[in-house]
């Protein structure tokens, strides 16, 4: 239509976003009315938006984004010791979860967890001893979101843990993670007694290698089809993992029983350890993401949310548009539900590259695929529903695998798009674990937790930098 | 006593804070009251109102201040609660599980849509307006102060997209019959109308109305269209068309007078267009809004209508001064280029001595304030004043019908003319309104015919009686 | 109308429904009030007859007809059954437990673009393929042969052909009327011919006998040229003005058929006034 035909002959349906008066007029007059409740983005923004809209490279580059986040294909090919994988595990370093982080501002899972690490490694005789090398610098510490890889909680990754090995066919692209240890005294909630050593040392002599031989035996497993599959069956990828779970044992499960390179104790020790961990599936979903959000980084000029971490003290995010800068601000403390007699007090502030899963379109963003998950984070399956119909508004698309029954099986909100964030203040939701703020006390609790818009604020300036404007 | 209460993350539009202020400024027991977002202007205007502003310290255009002046703590309380009750009438939403939650930015409520109303403060417009753009919609930007290079850009982009912006500063507009802000009732006709300036595309529609003629589509392009900066945009690509719509029989393009090589431009155009144009520049010597709906009348082969008018009981009124105070700009530039022909200086100002004629809805007087258009408040103080100025002989305001204005704005003047005609001041009304606006037009012109008023539809029709008053001088 | 009523201070009180209407029923609303009786309902649309005219009381989703009012939702009214009153006029419509306010008016009638025949043939052309379907009753051959009574009789064949609230036969009849209405004098062809007054008048004096209420209240304001939204966008494709695709994709989805019959009979309307008719 070229002459402006629609608007002068055919009835229109109107937007509103202002004042209410202009839009009961419409009302009275009989016509459709679409209001919004329009309030003012985030404060410091709005000169950084409006250069942004601007823009039309902004656009451009989040197509070209998205793609690139919606096409990969994780394929779990191996399990390897980490070093042998990751360069800089070589030198004296310890990899952690979240934005760069300082021994000294660290909190106390985190802590626990380098201790831990120090200890499983051999590179210090006590606890003590760990705390004053740790103090002194003599450990690297880098974020595991610099290295391909990703950890939940702490997120600890030292040379010889092993690790899983995700792949995309396509690209030949690489990201890792560690095994799950289970819940209760673990590394990754700052636990860092003997009989987690002793765990950490099994799993680099029996799990790994066992699980390592499984894999090549019986070939790269397709994990956004088990994603996919696990959705439908009331997981969420993110708190909730027991059908990605199950289904990940079943899918090894012949070649685990072929395997021969341990005794049959030993495999069915295995069995036994992923089958009673409901959890065992988060670290792969999370290796996934983090080869997704690395094929989707480093477009120029793309507003795409692709890194959102916490170490326990800071909640970060990057965006695809501008290069490794990390957006900080202190971590938040979880609103939710707390195991046992354990209170808010109890709770550390917000912790882990566990909310890579929102970044990917799961967890919080496809809660209305989980309702049960509010037995654990508290809330309403109503409530749940709404959350992830929330999120809709600031994201990119509709992921075209992982779908939502209930929602006639729409596609979840994914590509989380920081203008939109900064414009409409609806801040991602994240579902998450909570850890206890002593180190080694385990997991106190879960809930939802909203990323801070001071990150959003900061990212979205820093963006609005790169462009020509008007 | 004083209570300022900060409510973070709490945001209300502006004519609703309004409505809510007022309503707590009703309350009993209330002195002073001031419900309004945290912006620097605010800011101001309370710590003028002498409430302590240090409470509200980092709060922003997102939070809420409520500022009360009580006579006791009951009082304070009792305020709080009028306040709930003002804020809280949300429009009905349903609110189902797996109903759609509320949409924040005019993108997402946009598929389906084929425009988009926007009216968020001027600093926010453009970002929406780009939304909307993108999304295929149309736009109308009612909202004002949009930095003039943000125009520029939208109208290109509304170029490139094969859509056309309203705005922004458009108060009023009409497509396929459907009115847009401040629009008044009228039938869907061959007459098409593209203009720069509000209360002159309603003034047009409403005398049109009042020949039997109905207007389908009135574009309104936006205060700053026709600078030298954006070239006529809107206003050349809403003509051309209009001139390409089979409905549209006459055109008619009104503005304030703009700059020389646009005025050129926007003539040419309108002469190479196939259906008849008529283009008014108000300001111009000779031009008056109804001469152009004459004209276009002319052209549809009618002879233009005597405009009904209520005369006063009586012409008589003291010798003085021309106050005029109107809510629409072009109608107070109307009737100030008319009061050219009174004796003596005519100033814009309101504190110009001598005849003044001002722009109530201008900039300056609606800081902090709804538009008179639908506050009458301040108006009907300085009509008060005016009433009891002895300087004064001769006052003349616009009253404006139609959507989006005050549901019952006679019944707000006529006590205040009454006073003021019983003081001997004559009262002249321009009426612009039609007999299907929601506020009865007839019954608004009884009310304020009765308060001692002479009314008149025909703006120009006013204005040319206060005047001839004033020539006649008082007595 | 020789004067043109006015109705004051247009507003929906608050327990009424702010309404839209076509103004080829606006004589009937805002007339005196009148008692009417409710023909039928489905699920989304209610239809009265009062006055001897038919109204279509629909949501906004539903398609625009010439003899329609439009609310927001008109569930009540669909609650209540045939037969049951309702209340016409006076700016107002009552029906069960729903009032209805007329705020505002549509012209249902399209104003086309003067064009030359040449224009509108190419249009007829590229539109034709998608509407052959419809059985024409051979009426098509009637209009080559250019003979009124050979037309006339053709018509009065496909008046009340077929099932449903609006007969396909009658939908042709829709199409073709307001097409020779309408078309005509776009290509500079005012009376069609005389074809228009001669075959009209036969239709609408046996509409009321051979069809349903609302079929003849569309027969007759096709004669006037007052059409549905669809139909509207396909004469204003034929003589160049919008999008043609779009247009014939809202006729493929009007009702069952409808939509193709009532395009059908706008297309050999044109292709009679363009003088080229292919038959088959």
């Amino acid at each position: 239509m070229s002459g402006l035909e629609r608007l002068l002959e055919t009835e229109p349906v109107v937007v509103t976003a202002g004042v209410e008066v202009l839009a009961g007029a419409l009302e009275a007059q009989s016509v459709e009315v679409r209001r919004t409740e329009w309030s003012p983005p985030a404060a410091g923004t709005e000169a950084a938006l409006a250069l942004l809209a601007a823009s039309p490279e902004v656009a451009e580059a989040n197509e070209v984004a998205i793609a690139r986040l919606l096409e990969v294909r994780p394929h779990l090919v191996d399990v390897v010791p980490a070093a042998r994988v990751i360069p800089a595990l070589t030198e004296r370093t310890f990899l952690h979860a979240g934005p760069p982080l300082a021994w000294a501002d660290a909190s106390g899972p985190m802590r626990g967890a380098l201790m831990g690490a120090m200890l499983y490694e051999g590179w210090a005789d006590s606890p003590e001893d760990a705390v004053s090398k740790l103090e002194a610098g003599e450990v690297e510490l880098a974020p595991c979101h610099h290295h391909q890889s990703a950890g939940p909680m702490a997120g600890v990754i030292s040379p010889s843990m092993p690790v899983l090995v995700v792949q995309d066919p396509d690209t030949g692209g690489v990201a890792y993670s560690t095994l799950n240890e289970g819940l209760g005294k673990v590394l990754r909630y700052g636990a860092y007694a003997p009989e987690v050593i002793e765990r950490l040392r099994w799993m680099e002599r029996v799990l790994g290698p066992i699980v390592g031989d499984v894999l090549r035996r019986r070939g790269p497993v397709d994990v956004r089809s088990l994603i996919a599959q696990a959705l439908q069956m009331g997981d969420d990828g993110h708190n909730r993992n027991r059908a990605g779970t199950s289904l990940l044992l079943r899918t090894i499960g012949a070649a685990l029983v072929e395997s021969d390179i341990a005794p049959v104790a030993d495999r069915s020790v295995v069995y036994s350890f992923i089958d009673s961990n409901d959890h065992f599936m988060l670290n792969l979903v999370m290796a996934a993401g983090k080869l997704i959000v690395d094929a989707a980084s480093g477009v120029e000029h793309s507003s795409l949310v692709t890194t959102m971490a916490r170490n326990g003290t800071e909640f970060g995010i990057r965006l695809s548009g501008t290069g490794d800068r990390w957006f900080t601000a202190p971590a938040p403390l979880v609103d939710g539900l707390f195991l046992g007699s354990f209170t808010a007090a109890d709770a550390n502030p917000d912790i882990g590259d566990s909310a890579i899963t929102e970044t990917i379109g799961l967890g919080g963003f496809a809660m209305a695929a989980s309702p049960a998950i509010v037995g654990f984070v508290g809330g309403t399956a109503s409530a749940a529903v709404q959350r992830t119909l929330a999120m809709y508004e600031i994201t990119m698309a509709e992921h075209p695998s992982y779908q939502i029954p209930i929602l006639e099986f729409r596609g979840t909100p994914t590509g989380i798009d920081a203008i939109l964030v900064a414009r409409t203040g609806v801040r991602p939701q994240i579902n998450t674990g909570v850890a206890g703020k002593v180190a080694g006390v385990g997991m106190v609790g879960a809930g939802l937790v909203e990323a801070p818009m001071r990150c959003f604020v900061d990212a979205v300036n820093a963006l609005a930098g790169g462009v020509a404007g008007i | 006593m004083d209570s300022v209460e900060v409510r973070r993350g709490t945001y209300h539009d502006s004519v609703r804070l309004m409505q809510a202020s007022r309503a707590l400024q009703q309350a009993q027991g209330v002195e002073e009251a001031l419900v309004a977002m945290a912006t620097d202007l605010n800011r101001e205007l309370l710590a003028g109102m002498g409430f302590d502003v240090t409470v509200i310290g980092e709060a922003g255009p997102n939070d809420l201040i409520v500022a009360v002046r009580a006579a006791d703590e009951q009082a304070v309380a009792h305020a709080r609660e009028t306040l709930e009750t003002a804020l809280v009438a949300k429009v009905g939403t349903d609110s189902g599980m797996l109903s759609a939650p509320p949409s924040h930015v005019v993108g997402s409520a946009a598929p389906g849509a084929t425009l988009a109303l926007i009216s968020v403060p001027g600093e926010y417009a453009f970002v929406e307006a780009m939304d909307a753009l993108e999304h295929g919609l149309d736009v109308m930007v009612f909202s004002d102060n949009v930095p003039i290079a943000q125009e520029v850009f939208l109208k290109q982009a509304a170029a490139r997209l094969g859509l056309l912006v309203m705005g922004p500063d458009c108060g009023t507009a009409i497509v396929n019959g459907v009115g847009l802000g401040f629009a008044n009732v009228v039938d869907s006709g061959p007459v098409g109308v593209v203009g720069a300036a509000g209360t002159g595309i309603q003034q047009i529609c409403c005398l049109l109305d009042e020949a039997g003629v109905g207007v389908r589509n009135a574009l309104g392009t936006g205060s700053h269209d026709l600078s030298i900066e954006v070239g006529g945009s809107s206003t050349l690509r809403g003509l051309a068309a209009l001139d390409g719509d089979p409905s549209t029989k006459v055109l008619i393009v009104v503005s304030k007078p703009p700059a020389l090589e646009v005025a050129t431009k926007v003539r040419a155009a309108a002469e190479e267009c196939r259906t008849p144009t008529v283009v008014v520049y108000l300001g111009e010597a000779g031009v008056t809004l109804e001469g152009a709906v004459s004209q276009a009348l002319e052209l549809l082969g009618k002879p233009p209508p005597i405009y009904a008018s209520w005369p006063a009981p009586s012409d008589d009124h003291r010798p003085g001064s021309l106050r005029g105070l109107f809510s629409g700009g072009s109608l107070s530039s109307e009737a100030a280029r008319l009061a050219a022909a009174a004796p003596g200086e005519v100033g814009r100002d309101e504190k110009a001595s001598g005849h003044t004629i001002v722009d109530y809805g201008d900039d300056e007087y609606t800081r902090g304030r709804a538009h008179p258009m639908i506050d009458q408040r301040l108006r009907l103080q300085r009509l008060e004043a005016a009433g009891r100025d002895p300087q004064v002989g001769v006052m003349l305001l616009d009253v404006v019908l139609g959507y989006g204005a005050h549901p019952d704005p006679a019944s707000e003047l006529a006590p205040v003319i009454s006073r003021a005609t019983a003081a001997g001041a004559a009262v002249v009304v321009s009426l612009c309104g039609t007999m299907g606006d929601p506020q009865d037009r007839d019954r608004q012109a009884l009310l304020l015919n009765e308060a001692g008023a002479s009314v008149w539809l025909s703006n120009a029709a006013a204005a040319g009686h206060a005047i001839s008053l004033i020539k006649e001088g008082g007595r | 109308m020789p004067v043109r009523q006015h109705q004051v201070g247009r507003k929906a009180p608050p327990a009424s429904l702010p309404a839209a209407a076509s103004r080829g029923v606006r004589h009937l609303l805002e007339g005196p009030r009148q008692p009417g009786v409710l023909l039928g309902a489905s699920s989304h649309a209610a239809w009265l007859q009062a006055g001897g005219h038919v109204l279509v009381l629909a949501g906004r989703d539903a398609v625009r007809l010439p003899n329609g009012v439009t609310v927001a939702e008109p569930v009540d009214a669909v609650r209540s059954s045939s037969g049951d009153l309702c209340m016409v006029g006076d700016g107002r419509l009552e029906v069960g437990n729903m009032k209805a306010t007329v705020v505002r008016w549509w012209d249902p009638r399209p104003s086309l673009e003067t064009v030359s025949p040449k224009v509108v043939a190419a249009r007829c052309a590229e539109a034709r393929p998608r509407f052959v379907s419809i059985d024409e009753g051979g009426l098509g051959k009637a209009l080559i042969s250019n003979d009124p009574a050979a037309v006339r009789h053709a018509m009065c064949g496909l008046l009340g052909k077929g099932e449903g609230l609006t007969p396909e036969g009658d939908d042709v009849l829709v199409g073709l009327l307001a097409g020779l209405r309408l078309v005509g004098p776009a290509v500079g062809n005012p009376g069609a011919g005389g074809m228009q007054a001669e075959v009209a008048p036969i239709v609408l004096t046996e509409a009321p006998f051979r069809t349903t209420a609302l079929s003849a209240a569309l027969l007759r304001h096709a004669v006037a040229g007052e059409v549905a939204d669809p139909v509207a966008a396909l004469l204003q494709a034929l003589t160049g003005r919008g999008d043609q695709e779009e247009a014939v994709s809202g006729l493929l989805t009007m009702g069952n058929t409808s939509g193709v019959a009532t395009a059908r009979g706008v297309l050999l309307a044109a292709e009679y006034l363009v003088g080229g008719i292919n038959n088959g």
